[in-house]
């Protein structure tokens, strides 16, 4: 009866109805698009520093991120790949052996770090062919380098000339061998220009004597995973007296202290939009409690109890929210698809690829975001409407006729 | 117009709570919103100008070769000229010619790859902080020439300690290797944990005495007066001396300088967000006032003020409001953030992650004036758009009928 009362006043006054669920469908939907932005933009900067190199989790032989050397690798069967890949959120993984060398071209000599990938998994954590300014990408079986343009002006090196290098092999091994340059790349980052050769892994393998060893397991998360978690179900998996397995977070805590410094900032953001909002809403609420005051009178003076009036009007607020809150969440939907990513102004976005990065803001999209927020803001709607229980409560019918 | 204007004013004291409502609501928005910025924007100053400060400084100038591998033959282009320019230029503010050498630094405890930096100490204090994160010993001091300061984790990797003997061996110009023996007298802790454990510094004058001659200079790290002049100086420098690689901070830190840019620009929808939910605010709250004057309305409509009139008076009611908190809302906050400013928010309880950042726990607000003379207008602006709507509502009452309800 109740509910059927509610719900007919909510279609008496349109008008006012409509107003107030837009008051609410407002705070809603600002608030998922700044915590879909925000938290988009941390997952940005990861994705730009780590996605495109270290990638989000190693797995090493133990060890070896203290002495990185060749000894301390470790060879990989087939079981225990499909058994990791087999995890929830990992979607791919790239295998590479990595060993400091000493690469050098007549008269000139360089330490450098030769790292064997696979070219084609390669390219799901970075686009190479941006990346490269000359020659050609390596292929499956090239017997060829790729290098770093820092590598290519210390020595002055030209696509076809011939680098010598020598290393340290697995296990006391030598490691000697001589490769045509092939490409040229553009790492986007200063430092990793300046030392990195890539050839094939197999070469690699061949070089280093170290047959199917392989010094780094990087795996990668899907879109919205949690690396945390799925890098906590990889050290279940692994005997972890002869494994490390670390996160970006431990292989560059620069990058997640900037984060951590931010994102308080970033809740600060998110507390003073609620704020906004919930004035926003009690503004539209105060006015709909007034011009009702009237209506609230004669009900009260026809011998309805005030206790029948307040459940009514609850019923009122959590219909009207659950409207607001449903469109802003539906209404946000949209948005978050199709504009993102947010593309910088030009100029910014000109200096922010010379750096090698993507000058974009992608929307988080994910489900707990509205969720959340759309709770929350019910929540607020439900307070704010202690305003008008507390009215009528104190509600004089005589007075309230009285216009 | 000028009754009008009257009876709008009147009319928005005359339901003080709605008005203070919406008051309040854009005090607080404004204040929060412009207080939070500055937090941000200076939380984001405070981590770069740490870096500035202990590694990158404004500008740096290096031989085109140099930085490829640190090659102890690549030294400044032309360098008596750039001391001179520098000397000249007014934007410099101060400037620190180093010998950087690239070497293995080891003890009888370990080795490890290390970049040192010898510097005129004297000058050295201007350009990098490094003297005030001395967490053991001294920065130089008088006494023997043969003195080091190195990073805290440098001194842990390599079990050193003040007092203690460092060696340093690098390829010199003609290919042969040398060895340099220097005493620890200090440690710092910048607060970058690579920075610390890859770099040492040393005076100047000892590696002069040991290469024989004063001329040798790999880096010049200068700081401007300004930082927003850096990219300028950078342009007029490189144009002065095309030989030579001339980089700003963000070039040599492209990460940094990314998070900035990220940043600055997020500070922008941010406040656009903010403002956007504000300005819904008030739009619903009138919206609903209208509503609940609709008798009022309808009777003045019906006594012949006509709609032109009715319009005014509902958006002066609305452009009042705002006129009355814009500027209280702007001036609590500058007055906010001056205080922090002066002050400083402790930190330490909320992020103990910025004590690592080298940052201090203590974050001091901070503004720049067109940011305020931007919102302000913006929240004019909006304002205005939004004493529209309200107005256009009121004006599609009938005034026999808004007369009869209650």
């Amino acid at each position: 009866m109740l509910v059927k009362l509610a719900w007919r006043n909510i279609w008496r006054n349109k008008k006012r109805s409509l107003i107030t669920i837009s008051a609410i469908f407002i705070a809603v939907f600002l608030c998922i698009i700044l915590r879909a932005l925000q938290l988009g933009m941390y997952d940005n900067m990861i994705n730009n520093v780590v996605g495109s190199y270290s990638g989000y989790i190693q797995i090493h032989s133990k060890g070896f991120w203290d002495e990185q050397i060749v000894d301390n690798s470790f060879s990989l069967n087939k079981d225990f790949l499909n058994e990791i890949e087999s995890i929830d959120g990992v979607s791919n993984t790239l295998q590479r052996i990595q060993s400091g060398s000493l690469a050098s071209l007549s008269d000139l000599s360089k330490f450098v770090f030769v790292t064997g990938i696979e070219p084609s998994k390669e390219s799901s954590l970075t686009n190479w062919k941006k990346r490269l300014i000359d020659g050609q990408l390596l292929t499956g079986k090239s017997k060829s380098l790729n290098i770093g343009k820092g590598v290519a002006k210390y020595f002055d090196l030209k696509i076809g000339d011939t680098l010598v290098l020598l290393g340290q092999g697995y296990q006391g091994m030598q490691a000697v061998g001589a490769y045509p340059v092939s490409g040229i790349l553009d790492l986007k980052n200063p430092t990793l220009n300046k030392i990195t050769v890539f050839m094939t892994l197999s070469n690699a393998q061949d070089f280093l004597s170290a047959k199917n060893m392989i010094t780094h397991l990087i795996l990668n998360k899907q879109e919205n995973k949690d690396e945390d978690a799925i890098a906590l179900n990889v050290k279940n998996l692994l005997n972890n007296e002869a494994y490390e397995v670390m996160t970006w977070r431990e292989m560059i805590p620069e990058l997640e202290q900037t984060i951590k410094a931010d994102s308080a900032g970033g809740l600060v953001m998110v507390f003073i939009l609620y704020m906004i909002v919930a004035f926003g809403i009690f503004g539209t609420v105060l006015m709909m409690t007034q011009e009702r005051k009237y209506e609230f009178g004669v009900l009260i003076s026809i011998g309805m109890k005030k206790i029948r009036l307040i459940k009514t009007m609850i019923y009122e607020t959590i219909l009207l929210a659950s409207v607001g809150v449903f469109l802003g969440i539906a209404l946000s939907r949209p948005i978050i698809i199709f504009l993102s990513p947010i593309k910088f102004p030009e100029e910014q976005a000109q200096m922010m690829e010379n750096m090698g990065f993507e000058a974009v803001i992608p929307f988080m999209n994910t489900y707990d975001i509205p969720l959340t927020h759309g709770f929350i803001i019910f929540f607020i709607s439900l307070i704010v409407c202690l305003y008008p229980l507390s009215v009528i409560l104190k509600l004089d019918p005589i007075k309230a006729m009285k216009i | 117009m000028r009754q009008i204007i009257k009876i709008a004013w009147r009319n928005v004291w005359r339901n003080k709570l709605r008005s203070l409502i919406v008051i309040t609501s854009m005090v607080l928005g404004l204040w929060s919103g412009l207080f939070s910025a500055s937090m941000m924007s200076a939380l984001n100053n405070q981590r770069i100008n740490s870096a500035i400060k202990s590694q990158l400084s404004h500008l740096q100038i290096h031989h085109p070769s140099f930085q490829d591998n640190y090659d102890i033959k690549y030294q400044i282009n032309g360098l008596n000229k750039v001391l001179k320019a520098l000397d000249e230029n007014k934007k410099v503010n101060s400037y620190s010619a180093r010998i950087v050498l690239s070497g293995m630094a080891s003890t009888a405890r370990g080795a490890t790859g290390v970049k040192l930096i010898g510097a005129d100490h004297t000058n050295e204090i201007n350009i990098t902080d490094i003297h005030s994160h001395i967490v053991k010993g001294t920065y130089f001091s008088g006494g023997t020439s043969r003195q080091a300061v190195i990073g805290q984790e440098l001194a842990e990797k390599l079990k050193l300690d003040i007092k203690k003997s460092i060696y340093l061996t690098f390829v010199n110009e003609d290919g042969s290797q040398e060895r340099l023996k220097l005493k620890v007298v200090g440690i710092f802790k910048s607060g970058n944990s690579i920075f610390d454990g890859s770099h040492m510094f040393a005076q100047k004058d000892y590696l002069d005495k040991i290469f024989g001659k004063e001329d040798i200079i790999h880096e010049i790290a200068l700081v401007s007066n300004d930082i927003n002049q850096a990219k300028e100086l950078k342009y007029e420098l490189l144009k002065a001396f095309p030989d030579n690689e001339i980089e700003l901070w963000s070039e040599i830190s492209p990460e940094l300088g990314y998070a900035n840019e990220m940043l600055s620009f997020f500070l922008y929808i941010f406040m656009t967000i903010i403002l956007i939910a504000l300005s819904f605010g008030i739009i619903n709250t009138m919206l609903m006032a209208i509503l609940e004057r609709k008798r009022e309305l309808g009777v003045l409509m019906s006594v012949g003020l006509n709609k032109s009139k009715i319009f005014l008076m509902i958006a002066l009611e609305t452009l009042f409001i705002s006129i009355v908190s814009v500027p209280l809302g702007v001036f609590l906050s500058y007055v906010t953030i001056s205080y922090f400013g002066d002050v400083g928010i402790d930190l330490s309880m909320v992020e103990e992650g910025l004590e690592q950042f080298g940052m201090g726990t203590r974050l001091y607000t901070e503004l720049y004036l067109d940011y305020y003379i931007n919102i302000t207008l913006l929240t004019f602006l909006l304002t205005f758009i939004s004493s529209l709507f309200p107005a256009r509502r009121a004006l599609k009452l009938e005034p026999a009928v808004a007369v009869r309800s209650i």
